[in-house]
């Protein structure tokens, strides 16, 4: 309870439900891809964190839709109104750890739920790749490598936002589709350790995929006092 | 407009400081295009302890 009160508890306040909206017009977005998950692999809790945002989305529908296809976002556009597309944080595993195919099992089942990109990792290790966090930078799993084939067939975007620097640049060599690194910075300008190094921005150019730079002060140096 | 919202554009504008025909021409240009936020947030909902303290009240685990 408290964590739906926190996530969508606004939707049962008009006065933050008109703050959310005239704050989203202001800001003049069509669309944002949405926090609809946390940080683990863990089924169960994947599917509770995305269920506040499927039920957002229905509720606010006239206002705020869920997008799962390019043509949603443009649509939105034509109408007038704005979209979420649901990203689901980690990728969701059994954690049984018997087979790859029955790790990799709830990919689809989530991408047919509407998430349309997933983080490889979350800052630490796991069983698909090192963090960002992590000092041994040691890069993609087997695993790993198999989790960006099934996102590339699904249709998920992979993200590396949080991932390590040799995770983040194997999993642009590895992903035969598009991918981004969702919220990052520029190592060459300001040391961080959520920052990517040019060679890493380079290969995930290369992918014909996004680098979007996030403007959180420290990651960028700054103190945010303007 | 929401009073913060509003005094977070003025602040924005004073650092700025754009020529009216620059703010106007950005503002059509940013109104035309389709902006995506490549990773965010929805607004939090405050967690109300009255609530909380029904619903434990009421036997919530």
């Amino acid at each position: 309870m408290r964590e739906e009160m926190g996530l969508i508890g606004f939707l049962d306040n008009a006065e933050d439900r008109q703050y959310f909206m005239e704050a989203w017009n202001a800001a003049g977005v069509t669309c944002v891809f949405q926090n609809a998950g946390e940080e683990g692999q863990a089924v169960k809790r994947l599917l509770r964190r995305l269920a506040n945002f499927t039920h957002l989305t229905d509720v606010i529908a006239d206002e705020i839709r869920r997008a799962v296809h390019p043509d949603d976002i443009e649509g939105a556009k034509r109408d007038g109104v704005g979209c979420l597309c649901l990203t689901g944080n980690g990728v969701p595993m059994n954690e049984t750890w018997i087979t790859v195919p029955d790790e990799l099992d709830f990919v689809r089942t989530f991408f047919q739920l509407g998430i349309r990109m997933m983080h490889l990792t979350y800052n630490r290790r796991n069983m698909l790749a090192d963090g960002c966090a992590e000092s041994a930078n040691a890069g993609l799993s087997d695993l790993g490598r198999a989790a960006i084939a099934e996102m590339n067939r699904t249709g998920i975007i992979v993200d590396v936002a949080h991932a390590g620097r040799q995770s983040s640049l194997e999993a642009a060599q590895a992903s035969e589709k598009p991918m981004v690194a969702s919220h990052t910075v520029c190592q060459a300008l300001h040391e961080h350790m959520r920052a990517k190094p040019d060679g890493v921005i380079r290969a995930i150019a290369d992918t014909d995929g996004l680098v979007g730079i996030c403007c959180i002060p420290a990651f960028i140096g700054c103190s945010g006092d303007i | 407009m929401d009073k913060s919202i509003a005094e977070n554009r003025d602040v924005a504008l004073s650092i700025l400081n754009p020529s009216e025909r620059d703010l106007e021409h950005g503002l059509a240009l940013h109104a035309d295009a389709t902006v995506v936020e490549t990773y965010g947030f929805a607004p939090r909902g405050s967690v109300e302890p009255m609530k909380l303290q029904a619903a434990a009240e009421a036997g919530a685990g």
